[in-house]
């Protein structure tokens, strides 16, 4: 479904959606900027890409990106993974956008699933795709009743939850998806980024954009705003932590993913940002780059 | 400006080339054409639109043959395809007791004000192969001997006037319909925002859901007051002439079911109502949009919601099948970054399983 | 009586369907520590005073007013929403007839006494722990069963469990919402000998409603007699129930002595 060839497709308006529909969904992210964590409805439109693939997130980005804007789009932490290179595809098609694999010459990256190592800064907005915005939903499944919770701040029945790991496993059992209170009021889920990236959020430099189009909802944390993992003080957040390095890169400071090494028993892991990982290589090895190896 | 091709990028072209390839099937068999699927799978053709929201039937077959066969797919590409047109007026409501009818059926009296039509239906065939559909036939089936356009406006037959019905929402209720393609269903919804969810909802569950209210999971004891397939007009105004004009025609199926009630302190027993529409011939999804539009007016009622297809949040959450199959099939993406953190988690549940007991000395029970 | 008040309802009036007059002209205070009873046959609108009273049913005139943190009392209904669960949430505390209404079946007993500890801000899962446990202790559950769903709980340890956890955070006011009602004698009188004892030893206000005198007569230092939505009679209990003064109030007495 989605064009494959680097032409700018003609018929479609730039970035696809009609200026009406981008003025909507801006004018809604606004109001997501204006009162950080509160999930915000909005018109989302069915886009020429399954629901639940990102199509939250590809309407924010179409709204807010520029011809001028450079864009990168990660999955899992990878711009190689399918639906990343679809969605780059996507927008060079539709926007005739410059796309990059380097976190730090995108001006605009778009997600899911990670948040980049590479600290992020004021000049670059950060678009994450969401399944389901709603935190409470699995413990309230009824949309109304989570509404009025959140209108009272309720958030009890999220720390039942944690109380309830805590008593019975002796920890949280959130591995992923790990519920956020953002700026001290709206109880926001991070979509579903590991804890590892959580405290990526908090303070960050960037603007992060949250885009849940099935659901049509989005949401927004401004840069510099205090995002807070839900913790009790004598069982405090934790990230994930592995043994051993990246194979590759060999830093103990990013995500790691498990790789089939070959041999049944001996693991071995790598960093899931594909880009940060090979930015730690480049600068170990700057010879390798100018003698004009390509990229993996 | 410069883009990198990576491996994803080359693997998604030639999947793309297999699906070609795979979509024409056997050379040696003659390509299908979009006309002929409009022709001659029209009824898939009809699904299409309605769950598409969209009257077109050329489109749709096209979304059929681009899709294979594979309905849901087809809906998705013609749903894409509908959100970029341009919306450039409202219709008036389309006026169904003037149809021209192909078909009408009404099963409440023996005999109905218009009649019965039978019309091209499955009903009364027999569910027998027919072998004779396996040769190319030249030859057309001969002319129906029935003419179709008739117009029937009793839209309730023998009910119509009937003191025992629901009276018709007021026509002085003007306030201006929802538009769930552009504003979020919140909860408690209105009525036409449910039909318009109902009306482009996934047959399949729409149909399962209002079978479990006829098992007795919200048992809302319908009959069929009127089941009408045929042409009506659509009108458009337009501000600068200042009276609708008629811009075309289009095929409609139209179910109202009518519903035994007991009545509450502010109402006496009647008949309520339930009301179904679809695009083109598709009377299963008719019949079972009315059936779930009964259902869902459980609170209106009085009468206790308990069961699934009496839940407006779970019935208008769940039935739209683009959405569904977005979801559904979303999990063939890439997941191993959450599933390095679900993996962690067990090892180290694992690592202290099974608990300690924890002691409690002073309990005395 | 000099102690504050920390509940009034004044000129509460709440009609159902335009006809059935739930309740009309309630007017009545409850002081600190104090207990009062409301008595009357079912369909006497005890039951809808007392939701009008709870926050969880809209009064059609009157007002009713608590006491919040400082002492300082506001008018319930003129809250708008927010406000009203938040006073509500840190001044009154409810026990519903049936514990299954009033507790969270699917999350233990910890986790239900902990839950309003964590909406008021608790935020230590140590002190949560303690204090669940030290609950569970007062109100006679086995420390043991502390990570036991309450379903697994009989239906006087139940009510214990859910009296439990209304009374965590420490209200000012506790409701009562027939609370022995769902019981056989020998839980009921166990259930009474631990309510009176927390009341006391608590000083929280508590208002019961019941149609059982017994009840009654062993926990409320006050009487309401309600009959068709109104107070009809209300005065020391010992006073009411020795010396009924109206009729109705005189065959509840009767009724309750023949048996």
């Amino acid at each position: 479904m989605i064009p494959n060839d680097d032409e700018v497709a003609g018929g479609y308006n730039f970035a696809y959606l009609d200026e009406q529909t981008k003025r909507m969904v801006r004018r809604a992210i606004l109001k997501a900027v204006c009162i950080p964590g509160h999930q915000v409805p909005f018109g989302s439109r069915e886009m020429p890409l399954p629901a639940g693939w990102g199509t939250g997130g590809l309407q924010v980005t179409a709204s807010v990106i520029g011809p001028d804007d450079v864009l990168k789009v990660i999955d899992q932490g990878t711009d190689a993974a399918t639906n990343a290179v679809s969605i780059r595809a996507f927008f060079r098609r539709v926007a005739g956008l410059a796309t990059t694999e380097r976190t730090r010459e995108a001006s605009l990256i778009q997600t899911r699933h990670r948040i980049p190592e590479t600290p992020l800064t004021e000049e670059q907005i950060l678009v994450l795709q969401v399944p389901q915005p709603e935190p409470l939903r699995q413990l309230v499944p009824r949309g109304a009743a989570a509404r009025r919770l959140h209108a009272f701040a309720d958030y009890g029945v999220m720390y039942v939850k944690l109380y309830e790991d805590i008593a019975r496993f002796g920890r949280v059992t959130l591995a992923y998806d790990y519920p956020v209170l953002v700026n001290g009021r709206y109880l926001a889920s991070p979509s579903p980024i590991p804890r590892f990236d959580n405290p990526k959020l908090d303070n960050s430099r960037a603007l992060s954009l949250f885009g849940a189009g099935r659901e049509r909802r989005l949401y927004a944390i401004p840069p510099y705003t205090r995002v807070a993992s839900l913790d009790f003080g004598d069982h405090p957040f934790e990230v994930q932590r592995w043994s051993v390095g990246c194979a590759l890169c060999g830093s103990r400071a990013s995500y790691l993913d498990e790789i089939g090494s070959g041999g049944p028993g001996a693991r071995m892991f790598v960093c899931s940002d594909t880009d940060y990982c090979e930015e730690r290589r480049e600068a170990s090895a700057p010879a390798r780059r100018a003698a004009g190896g390509g990229r993996p | 400006m410069f883009s990198t091709v990576t491996g994803g990028e080359a693997a998604i072209a030639a999947a793309h080339e297999l699906l070609a390839r795979k979509r024409r099937g056997d050379s040696r068999v003659a390509e299908l054409g979009v006309d002929q699927v409009r022709e001659q799978l029209s009824l898939a053709v009809d699904r299409v639109m309605s769950e598409g929201s969209l009257h077109d039937p050329t489109l749709a077959a096209l979304a059929i043959k681009q899709a294979q066969g594979d309905l849901g797919e087809a809906i998705c590409l013609l749903r894409a395809f509908r959100t970029t047109l341009e919306r450039f007026g409202e219709t008036e409501a389309v006026d169904t007791p003037s149809m021209r009818i192909r078909r009408r059926i009404a099963t409440t009296h023996k005999s109905v004000p218009g009649g019965q039509l039978l019309g091209p239906t499955y009903d009364y065939t027999h569910r027998l192969l027919d072998f004779a559909l396996m040769a190319e036939n030249e030859d057309l089936p001969p002319d129906p001997a029935v003419a179709v356009a008739e117009v029937v406006p009793a839209t309730l037959g023998a009910l119509e006037g009937n003191a025992l019905l629901e009276a018709a929402l007021a026509a002085a209720d003007d306030a201006e319909p929802g538009d769930i393609t552009r504003d979020t269903i919140t909860f408690p919804s209105r009525r036409d925002v449910r039909l318009q969810n109902l009306a482009r909802g996934e047959e399949g569950f729409l149909q399962g859901l209002a079978y479990s209210t006829m098992r007795g999971f919200g048992r809302n004891h319908p009959f069929i007051a009127d089941l009408r397939h045929g042409e009506v007009e659509v009108e458009l105004q337009v501000p600068e002439l200042g009276f609708p004009v008629c811009v075309g025609e289009i095929t409609l199926t139209e179910c109202q079911t009518v519903h035994r009630y007991p009545g509450d302190a502010a109402r006496p027993p009647q008949l309520t109502r339930g009301y179904g529409l679809s695009f083109g011939q598709c009377e299963r999804r008719a019949i079972a949009m009315a059936l779930l539009d009964r259902a869902m007016r459980a609170n209106e009622f009085n009468e206790e919601a308990e069961f699934p297809a009496q839940d407006e949040e779970f019935v208008l959450a769940h039935s739209d099948g683009v959405e569904a199959s977005g979801l559904i099939q979303h999990l063939k993406l890439p997941h191993y970054v959450d599933f390095q953190a679900v993996q962690q988690l067990l090892e180290k549940l694992r690592a202290s399983w099974p608990p300690r007991p924890q002691e409690f000395p002073d309990d005395s029970e | 009586m000099s102690r504050a008040v920390v509940l009034r309802a004044s000129g509460l009036r709440k009609v159902f369907g335009g006809r059935v007059v739930a309740c009309a002209d309630i007017d009545f205070e409850l002081a600190a520590g104090e207990v009062v009873g409301i008595v009357g046959e079912s369909g006497s609108g005890k039951s809808t005073l007392l939701r009008c009273l709870a926050g969880l049913a809209a009064p059609d005139a009157g007002t009713v007013e608590i006491a919040i943190d400082g002492g300082e009392r506001v008018d319930l209904w003129q809250l708008d929403e927010v406000a009203r669960a938040q006073a509500l949430r840190s001044a009154l505390g409810l026990v519903h007839q049936n514990p299954r209404d009033g507790l969270k079946l699917g999350i233990s007993a910890g986790g239900n006494v902990a839950e309003p500890l964590m909406v008021s801000g608790i935020r230590h899962y140590g002190r949560l722990r303690e204090v669940a446990l030290d609950w569970l202790e007062r109100v006679e559950v086995p420390r043991r069963r502390i990570d036991d769903l309450p379903s697994t709980f009989s239906g006087g340890m139940q009510q214990r469990l859910q009296i439990a956890r209304s009374l965590a955070p420490g209200p000012r006011i506790l409701l009562l919402d027939e609370p022995t009602g769902g019981l056989d004698v020998s839980v009921q009188a166990r259930l009474l000998d631990l309510l009176r004892s927390l009341v006391r030893e608590l000083g929280v206000a508590a208002l019961i409603v019941t149609h059982d005198l017994g009840v009654a007569r062993l926990l409320a230092d006050r009487l309401l007699v309600m009959l068709r939505g109104r107070v009809i009679e209300a005065g020391l209990a010992d006073q009411v129930l020795d010396d009924p003064q109206a009729p109705y109030t005189q065959k509840l007495v009767a009724s309750m002595l023949r048996i």
